[in-house]
């Protein structure tokens, strides 16, 4: 039987069980939206207002649900626009597919009409991607894009289809289209396993630190068993939040932001287990003043990460699931690290995360409120700067995949539209977007998203007419010189309005619990616009460049 | 100021099109790299391509080799000498 590209592109995604797409239509892939009309019975289209929208909605899919986000799109500006996604999905190794339309094979290289080297653009922010240049590779190389983007370390894979691939037609039987992924072969690491039971039995202050390829693995619920047989305090990055900081051993995140008992916890150890972690340059500081007195032994799934920014002792490269559950089946080190315990117990009651308490309405205070008043299954997204560093410091995650933020790649708006793709995914969870007043502005447009499809997010804006975390750096290196950081605002509850989604604004610490416990309670999507004080500052913080424990904490 | 720079030469299988030339380039420059000299020729009936680059880096060849597995469906081996 014949079949067109498009109606090859529309199968081979629901072989991948795709069920929803964020895609912005144009001319160069209307014969896909045309195929996806008549299926849209099983494959749901969400049209953002701007491509960037479409792929962090996708981006936030991915991140809340595990599952591959898919985003279609035109060539040209169409691609273009998916550019800011793309990395930032790259960046914290979401699994992502990106269609993308291409000028027809014929016209390729003329400078057609909305023509464009997406290829060439997306080759260093995708773990893969390709341009289908004939129909009978159509269906295979969708297959190998979705398992490519999921298996491993997962990224985003890009797939650029001409116009004239997506009309032309074949007997779809003479298609070669493999049905099984390759199942990853297990490795024995014995000796090494042996190697780091050694070193445990012989450290005295080991510790655990902990990083988005925890939740990335799904491997929370190993990883706090490992915790609690082997009693080793743990650490983690931004993107390691999730385990369980009730535990007398969770001594919180760490880096320029870190909390002051996590980073002395790193300096002071002697033993470092690491676990998915790239070792960025927020959370390491000085590279040469890291860790100065621990052996690390780094677990990682890709083998490029193992000694890319930092020297280790040992390395596994491996799946962290497969690698935990076989420590766990070891028997457990005779040492006993009390001692190590206590004095970490001592550093942190001496310095908690602490704000001055004044008339202004506080951002911190409104995030423990936050964290009060929803329940725990929630989803936070964040936006970057200040308001990010709030929420990684104040609201406490108890699950995995509770906190989605852009931490690589630092996307100023993608918490509006990562929100919307988070709630679609996980539709029986409240999605709670807590973002700034900059980084909403630059993707505001999704609000009508928001309300074209009912989606029952709820939306806090800490808004203190700054690019704040900027405007702080101008205050600590830049003698106040506040350069082109001032927002001069709109009123945002109602903007909400005229869009017909519920808005308020809240300007007093007095009313900041009703409010939020409105939010909380709201059927439909709500926007709060809070006025917070304007020069708050992130604090703890570790100048760029200087060592994890040489911190700043009052101004 | 010492130079602690070390040439290494890799040589690889990837995929025989200009594409894999391009991302292979661009890993390396993009990472910091420099190409001292360089060879891409086709292997007659495979699909496949020879390059063969010699590189300059201060840092682990081991490094770069893994950066270049990552191009996943463009380098097939790499081996350092």
């Amino acid at each position: 039987m014949n079949k067109t590209g498009a109606q090859l592109l529309v199968e081979a995604l629901l072989a991948e069980n795709v069920s929803m797409i964020f895609a912005y239509p144009g001319g160069a892939v209307i014969s896909i939206f045309d195929e996806l009309y008549k299926m849209s019975n099983k494959i749901r289209l969400i049209k953002p207002r701007h491509e960037q929208g479409g792929t962090h909605a996708a981006d936030g899919f991915a991140r809340a649900t595990g599952k591959v986000g898919v985003v279609l799109v035109t060539s040209g500006p169409g691609a273009t626009n998916t550019v800011t996604g793309i990395a930032t999905a790259y960046l914290d190794s979401v699994p992502m597919i990106v269609i993308t339309g291409q000028v027809s094979t014929a016209m390729l290289g003329s400078d057609a009409f909305q023509e464009v080297d997406i290829i060439g653009m997306t080759a260093p922010i995708t773990k893969a991607n390709f341009m289908i240049e004939d129909i009978t590779e159509l269906m295979p190389l969708v297959r190998k894009a979705f398992h490519i983007a999921r298996s491993n370390r997962p990224g985003p894979v890009l797939i650029d289809i001409p116009a004239d691939i997506q009309t032309a037609s074949i007997d779809s039987n003479l298609i070669d289209y493999p049905i099984d992924d390759p199942v990853p072969k297990r490795i024995n690491h014995s000796p090494v396993l042996n190697t780091v039971i050694d070193e445990i039995n012989k450290s005295r202050r080991p510790l655990i630190l902990a990083g988005g390829g925890v939740n990335i693995a799904n491997a929370n619920e190993l990883l706090n068993k490992f915790i609690n047989c082997y009693r080793i305090p743990v650490v983690h990055t931004l993107q390691g939040h999730g385990l369980n900081p009730d535990n007398e051993l969770y001594f919180g995140g760490i880096g320029m932001h870190g909390t002051c008992y996590g980073n002395y916890a790193v300096q002071k150890s002697d033993l470092i287990l690491v676990f998915g972690v790239r070792f960025s340059d927020r959370i390491t500081g000085n590279k040469m003043k890291f860790a100065p007195r621990a052996k690390i032994i780094q677990v990682d799934i890709d083998r490029a990460e193992i000694e890319k920014n930092i020297k280790v002792y040992a390395a596994i490269n491996d799946d962290i699931s497969n690698v935990i559950a076989d420590l766990l089946n070891l028997p457990l080190p005779t040492a006993d690290f009390q001692d190590w315990i206590n004095e970490l117990n001592r550093v942190r009651d001496g310095n908690q995360l602490s704000f001055s308490q004044c008339n202004q309405l506080k951002p911190q205070y409104l995030i423990q409120l936050a964290n009060e008043i929803f329940d725990e299954r929630t989803i936070v997204v964040s936006d970057v700067g200040q308001n990010q560093m709030w929420v990684a410091q104040h609201y406490r995650f108890r699950r995995p995949r509770t906190l989605l933020t852009s931490g690589g790649l630092g996307t100023m708006g993608y918490a509006l539209p990562a929100g919307i793709g988070a709630k679609l995914g996980s539709p029986d969870k409240e999605v709670l977007v807590i973002t700034g007043d900059g980084g909403f502005q630059m993707n505001i447009q999704e609000l009508v998203t928001v309300k074209e499809y009912n989606i029952n997010l709820k939306i806090l804006i800490l808004d203190n007419h700054y690019l704040g975390m900027v405007r702080q750096w101008q205050q600590l290196f830049f003698e106040k010189r506040y350069s082109a950081t001032y927002m001069e605002n709109p009123d945002f509850s109602s903007i909400a309005q005229a869009i017909g989604i519920a808005g308020m604004t809240l300007d007093s610490t007095d009313s900041a619990r009703s409010m939020i416990t409105q939010l909380k309670e709201s059927r439909e999507a709500m926007v709060l616009h809070a006025k917070i004080e304007p020069e708050e500052n992130v604090l703890p913080m570790v100048a760029p460049g200087a060592a994890i424990d040489n911190q700043v904490k009052i101004l | 100021m010492e130079n602690s720079e070390k040439k290494h030469s890799l040589s690889l299988f990837a995929k025989r099109d200009s594409r894999s030339l391009m991302k292979i380039c661009g890993l390396l420059a993009r990472r910091g790299y420099d190409i001292e000299s360089l060879n891409f020729s086709h292997i007659r009936e495979t699909g496949l391509a020879k390059p063969i680059i010699v590189i300059n880096s201060d840092r682990e060849a081991e490094l770069v080799k893994s950066q270049l597995y990552k191009l996943i469906d463009t380098v097939h081996a790499v081996w350092l000498n």
